[in-house]
């Protein structure tokens, strides 16, 4: 507020310092009013600020081979033995006792251990696509994109635990609260659509999978639910009208003019107006965005939308694309249901019927509209599960209704496009499947590698916090060159 | 204060040069001989080791295992007997006398990892490491590597923030600190040739101070009594009311607890309620409110239960008060027992360090501190001290996973005793209830079971068997509930998660790389040696006594330094210091130097009064100044950190739902006391935190409504609503030390503000109260721009209040109420009026004017 300025230059011709977009809407002369914010409303953000902006888009360390990625997090841990590892000595030991290898040095015991029996794989695998790979027969519209998939046979993690397994697959460490993986993206990259959140994540039930502790919370992951009609927290308000919403929005924009024009030049104050604007596009734009009756019946198909059992993933991942392809820097999906801890024969084959087709389609979409190619998708569960059983019933089940406990010693995480090779199966684990022995890549490994081909180097993407310099892979991390086309 | 300056200026206020000749032998770190000095090593054996096997780890392993390598790797360095015994970061190497444990030779051999990796050595050199490995590797390379010593702690001791405080000679001949601090400003602004701007008009500066004093906006009377003061001490009378509020302590208890990691819950992947964490915050209140000195705040938070007192009120205070060590970031599920013990002690010595030195002694946990002189044997000595205090204990339930917590018994005060005999009465009902229930089910499943031994075909068994598998479940569920019900809410006499002392402290041994398994030297306990004064820990006492009096001695600047910083920071916008938790060498250097050791110089000397440093520093000019812009001064200092204006802030949280509940008059009186719901009110056992979320409706209404300083806070998950809602305007996580949050402007605020319930109702509570008093609409607005802005309305914006008004009004199309109105249903012309009020009110809630804090 500047009373004195004001009574000594009622004319507000007051020397601006430097030229912002809020002087050069003033001193154009027209109203603040619903004018220029429907002009700013169609402007994409890219008038001169007067304010550094954060989600300004910036290059990266080194050339980035993506410029976006969708990350689809398989909750609760699928199984690598059953899904994308042909172990047949699993099949010929099946129903013996672990090895000592296992048994004796099982780092990270289980219920129901001591009388646990080796499992074979509950599914049939054959080799596909011109790579051959071996896939499981369960994942058989997957398979037919192998040759656009790359597989981290040998991933490895810390914790058996949910939480802190899946803590560190998006944070970095299983027990310490750090930032998350979306959140250092949007700070080291900024963001192409200046009207949508840099970060975006869908569906999430873990606050720190798309938080941004220490970095500014700009960078934190705005997120949407509410899956079929998605929507962001607080966008509408639907109890007043059309008309009574406008007449708010222009009354605000004026209240906020006069302030402005009192306190003659202040970031802070244009900060906010700012902040109200993004949020009125926001409002303007969402809709459209998470709107999927534009989308041809032939696309919706191809996600399995309109099916019992593919619909859900579908929609999702349907939505995920759209954000992507408008310039959404990083989009975060959560696919649950991978947790078989008992039953997986038959419940297994029903997560995979879930979401094979709608994996697929989001490859083939993104592919026919020539965006997998700066577009990194990324497929990753916490941890894998064992090659031996479970019996979480204390012995009242059949050994057919048994399941696996969690592994994270070595089990697969998958990627596609975004200058990954296609048709690549990277790294393994021991003939049971149970510990990576060889190219292995542990989520640090991981991190650094999705970051690279971001264009982002792990090492130089810091923030100086408590003293230090932190960073997402913490003194670990190396980037998986093998990999990279 | 007022404060005179004391003769003589310009000198080393503390003569604190005598303490260093005294102290500098006395403190160093003693380690322990333990594993010094190997009797097997007799002379014909340091004869073999010189002729043989020096040279070869010279030529072979100095280049990466030794203080001389560029990049040392694996953590080992084999320069020193010491080192060597030591090993690297995967363990030992060598055990003398064990040629299979040591693995300096499966290395060598090219067994394990295969060193040198140029080559093997030849099978003569490998022999000779066997053979010296087989007598005892004698080794007479004593003391230890020169890394170790890297840091020169009499070096360290000059810098700015350890040195003695300086006091210069005041500008002019003014005799009140007050002016004392605006000479100092007005000083540094001439050096930059910066123009101060002019003294905020009244309303302005009342404004600042009531949210700065109690963070609430003022009242539209108090405006009137201050606006119609024109004594000349009008502005010294408010802000004397301001300091003796209650509401003082509530807004300044919030700024501690940031810094204190409070939360109203323990643990981070599972969130368990921890029931008497409001002790701890209605302590930090009371001691503000009170003005408790800050030097014995200080030791009460430390070693609060090591310290005499008189009377049972007393004693259970200090208890309460430790929890400032109990409170952190613990991961209860971390199945490695010893690491979970060590974050925890890891988080107390880094949180005294960053809180109380502002020095981060985390960095030193796994190796010399890189930038500030703390050596990992500082860390040790201090990790010592809290490795004593035990906070995990056992499990919780029964799987042996989640760590359970102690907790300590705080005297009963009479009123609380009486309160819990109600709760007993009504813990056993519900106990009761619940068990009758499980009998009544037991006995429905022996009958169901009875009868099914008499069936025999499996068709007709089938029924029945899913009943009773049903009833078994239910049964289970019921007798956990029970079991939850009598362990986590039984009302027990009062007991905290907070400090104790063992009967037979121990060291601690050095975490190699921060490995709680891999051990290396003890260290003893101690205060960090970069402190000045600091007395000797007797055997069997920790050390925390002694190391809170160290810090608050008057010979160590750096805390009283560093806690006026913190106040400054938050009257000013910017600390003195602007990174006020980090003072090391890789934090900012101070604005004002000069200032900020006058102002620490008579903090100490006023008795480290809290409220008469906060009171001389908003009765400065340069508190006064206006915000105004000013492009020249701007363009010199665009962070205004010279202070040639007020700084400008978007409103803090607190201050935002606080004033809002008041304007809207819906703030409760809640002003202290238990906010987690005990399990009677709902009928529910509590044992998670996420439990008790509001939206299942088990705190009380008058909690919800309450200051934000009394909501409870979790640590993760479980969050309240709100807590999210306050995250996202910048309210601290309390997993970290937070002196200054983010002031962060995004767009997910603009759309809360607009589109969630909580301003528009409160809009609707204040229009209603308005029309009760049957006032016009031009005298609404009067009032709400008092209310909102703490300013008059002025002709030009109550003709764009009266227009939006008259606008709305003629639209057919209003919603009554803003609610639930049908726009099919005629409204009445009040109700109209009303609804557009309401939203007037609302946007004027949400513009920038409210939302900045100038």
């Amino acid at each position: 507020m500047n009373r004195m300025l004001k009574s000594l230059y009622p004319c507000g011709q007051i020397d601006p310092t430097p030229i912002s977009r809020r002087e050069m809407l003033r001193t154009t002369g027209c109203g603040f009013g619903m004018v220029a914010l429907s002009a700013m409303l169609q402007e994409e953000a890219t008038a001169a600020r007067s304010l550094p902006n954060p989600l300004a888009e910036r290059a990266g360390h080194v050339p980035a081979r993506a410029k976006r990625i969708i990350f689809v997090f398989l909750g609760g841990g699928p199984s690598q033995v059953d899904l994308f590892q042909n172990k047949p000595a699993l099949t010929r030991h099946h129903g013996e006792a672990p090895p000592p290898s296992i048994s004796h040095s099982n780092e990270f015991a289980t219920e129901g251990f001591e009388s646990t029996k080796l499992q074979a794989p509950i599914s049939t695998f054959s080799r596909v696509g011109e790579s051959g790979i071996w896939m499981s027969d369960l994942l058989p519209q997957l398979s037919r994109q192998i040759d656009q998939l790359c597989f981290l046979n040998g991933t490895v993690a810390d914790n058996p635990a949910h939480s802190a397994a899946t803590r560190q697959l998006f944070c970095g460490s299983p027990f310490l609260v750090q930032p998350s993986l979306g959140a250092w993206t949007s700070y080291g990259l900024g963001t192409e659509n200046q009207n949508l959140p840099s970060f975006v994540a869908m569906d999430v039930d873990h606050s720190f999978s798309y938080g941004s502790y220490f970095l500014p919370a700009i960078h934190q992951g705005t997120k949407l639910e509410g899956q079929p009609e998605y929507t962001i927290r607080h966008l509408k308000n639907d109890k007043l009208s059309d008309k009574q919403l406008s007449q708010q929005q222009e009354l605000l924009q004026r209240l906020n003019r006069q302030h402005l024009d009192r306190a003659v030049s202040d970031s802070g104050i244009e900060g906010l107006i700012d902040s109200y604007e993004l949020a009125f596009r926001m409002q303007a734009r969402t809709d459209a965005i998470v709107d999927l009756s534009g989308e041809t019946e032939e696309t919706k198909t191809l996600y399995g939308i309109g099916e019992d059992v593919t619909d859900k993933v579908g929609r999702s991942l349907l939505v995920a694309r759209r954000l992507s392809e408008v310039g959404v820097r990083f989009v975060q999906v959560q696919c649950g249901g991978w947790d078989h801890h008992s039953q997986i024969k038959r419940a297994l084959p029903k997560s995979c019927a879930a979401h094979d087709k709608p994996f697929a389609g989001l490859l083939q979409d993104l592919r026919r509209r020539g965006l997998l190619d700066d577009t990194l998708v990324v497929f990753a569960g916490e941890f894998g599960r064992t090659p031996f059983d479970q019996d979480l019933s204390r012995g009242k089940d059949a050994p057919e209704d048994y399941g696996r406990g969690h592994s994270p010693l070595g089990f697969t995480t998958f990627l596609s496009g975004g200058g990954v090779k296609g048709g690549m199966a990277f790294g393994e684990t021991d003939d049971l499947g149970y510990r990576a022995v060889d190219g292995k890549v542990h989520i640090h490994d991981l991190h650094a590698t999705i970051l690279h081909l971001l264009g982002l180097d792990h090492e130089q993407l810091t923030y100086h916090h408590g003293g230090r310099d932190i960073r997402l892979t913490d003194v670990y991390g190396r980037v998986v060159e093998e990999i990279i086309a | 204060m007022p404060i005179e300056y004391p003769p003589p200026y310009g000198e080393n206020v503390y003569g604190m040069r005598f303490f260093y000749l005294i102290l500098a032998s006395a403190l160093a770190v003693t380690l322990n001989a333990r594993l010094h000095g190997d009797e097997a090593a007799d002379l014909h054996g340091i004869a073999f080791f010189e002729k043989r096997i020096r040279p070869a780890l010279v030529t072979h392993c100095y280049e990466c295992h030794s203080s001389q390598a560029k990049e040392l790797k694996g953590g080992l360095k084999l320069d020193t007997r010491a080192d060597l015994l030591r090993g690297g970061s995967s363990g030992s190497v060598v055990v003398p006398g064990d040629v299979e444990a040591s693995r300096l030779i499966s290395a060598i051999e090219h067994a394990e990892l295969k060193m040198p990796p140029s080559g093997k050595l030849s099978d003569s050199v490998i022999a000779d490491f066997v053979k010296w490995v087989e007598i005892g590797a004698p080794d007479p390379r004593d003391g230890e590597s020169r890394r170790r010593s890297r840091i020169d702690i009499e070096a360290a001791r000059d810098y700015w923030a350890l040195r003695p405080l300086q006091v210069d000679p005041p500008t002019k001949n003014e005799t009140l600190v007050r002016h004392g601090i605006d000479g100092y400003i007005a000083a540094k602004r001439v050096e930059k040739s910066l123009k101060p701007r002019p003294a905020s008009d009244k309303y302005t500066l009342l404004r600042r101070v009531f949210i700065d004093l109690v963070g609430l906006t003022p009242e539209p009377r108090e405006i009137a009594a201050f606006i119609n003061d024109d004594s000349p001490n009008a502005y010294e009378k408010v802000v004397d009311r301001l300091l003796a509020s209650p509401r003082f302590g509530e807004r300044w208890a919030r700024h501690w607890l940031d810094v204190a990691q409070y939360a109203d819950s323990v643990g981070i992947e599972r969130v368990f309620p921890n029931a008497g964490a409001w002790r701890y915050r209605d302590y930090v209140i009371r001691a503000l409110n009170q003005d408790k000195p800050f030097d014995r705040f200080v030791i009460e938070q430390l070693a609060g239960d090591l310290l005499p007192y008189e009377n049972d009120a007393q004693r259970a205070e200090q208890i309460v008060a430790t929890q400032f060590i109990s409170m952190g970031p613990f991961n209860l599920v971390n199945q490695f027992k010893e690491q979970l013990r060590m974050d925890i002690v890891d988080n107390q010595v880094d949180k005294v360090g960053r809180v109380f030195m502002g020095l981060t002694f985390g960095c030193a946990r796994c190796h010399d501190h890189k930038f500030d002189p703390l050596a990992q044997q500082d860390y040790y000595a201090l990790s010592g001290i809290f490795q004593n205090v035990q906070i995990i204990n056992g499990f919780r339930g029964t799987s042996g996973v989640f760590s359970d917590w102690l907790r300590q018994s705080i005297p009963e005060m009479p009123q609380e005793h009486v309160e819990r005999q109600k709760r007993i009465e009504l813990h056993g009902e519900l106990t009761s209830a619940l068990e009758a229930e499980i009998a009544a089910a037991k006995n429905e499943t022996d009958r169901l079971e009875e009868e099914l031994q008499a069936i025999v075909t499996t068709e007709n068994r089938q029924p029945k068997e899913k009943e009773l598998k049903e009833l078994e479940g239910k049964l289970k569920g019921l007798e956990a509930q029970l079991a939850n019900h009598v362990h986590a809410n039984a009302p027990d006499p009062p007991k905290v998660l907070a400090a104790s002392e063992p009967a037979e402290p121990k060291n601690a041994r050095i975490n190699i790389r921060g490995n709680a398994l891999h051990l290396g030297e003890e260290v003893s306990r101690g205060a960090p040696r970069l402190l000045n004064a600091v007395s000797q820990i007797p055997e069997n006492t920790s050390g925390r006594l002694q190391l809170a009096r160290a810090l608050v001695h008057p010979d160590n600047p750096i805390v009283p330094r560093v806690f006026v910083n913190r106040v400054w920071r938050h009257l000013f916008g910017a600390g003195i210091v602007d990174t006020v938790d980090n003072f090391g060498a890789r934090g900012e250097q101070p604005s004002h130097p000069a200032l900020l050791d006058f102002l620490a110089y008579h903090f100490v000397r006023g008795g480290w009064s809290v409220k008469s440093l906060i009171r001389e520093l908003v009765l400065t000019s340069t508190y006064r100044l206006s915000s105004d812009h000013d492009p020249a001064s701007a363009s010199v200092d665009p962070y205004n950190r010279f202070l040639w204006r007020h700084s400008p802030r978007r409103l803090d949280v607190e201050s935002l739902r606080d004033s809002v509940l008041e304007i809207g008059g819906s703030l409760s009186a809640v002003s202290g006391g238990p906010t987690l719901p005990p399990a009677e009110w709902n009928g529910t056992a509590v044992g998670q935190f996420s439990q008790i979320n509001p939206a299942k409706k088990k705190v009380r209404p008058e909690v919800l409504r309450a200051r934000t300083v009394f909501l409870p806070v979790s640590r993760s998950h479980g969050k309240f609503d709100f807590q999210e809602e306050l995250e996202r305007f910048d309210f601290p996580s309390p997993n970290d030390v937070t002196g200054k949050r983010n002031g962060s402007i995004v767009a997910t605020q603009s759309l809360y503000l607009l589109n969630a319930p909580f301003v528009s109702s409160e809009a609707a509570n204040l229009v209603e109260r308005l029309l009760a008093q049957e006032l016009e609409p031009q005298e609404m607005i009067q009032r709400v721009y008092l209310l909102a802005y703490g300013r008059p309305v002025e002709d030009d914006e109550l003709r764009v209040g009266l227009d939006f008004l008259e606008a709305a009004r003629k639209d057919p199309d209003i919603k009554a109420g803003g609610e639930s109105g049908d726009p099919a249903v005629p409204t009445s012309a009040g109700d109209r009026l009303q609804a557009a009020l309401a939203r007037l009110c609302h946007t004027i809630l949400i513009s920038t004017e409210f939302l900045v804090h100038d």
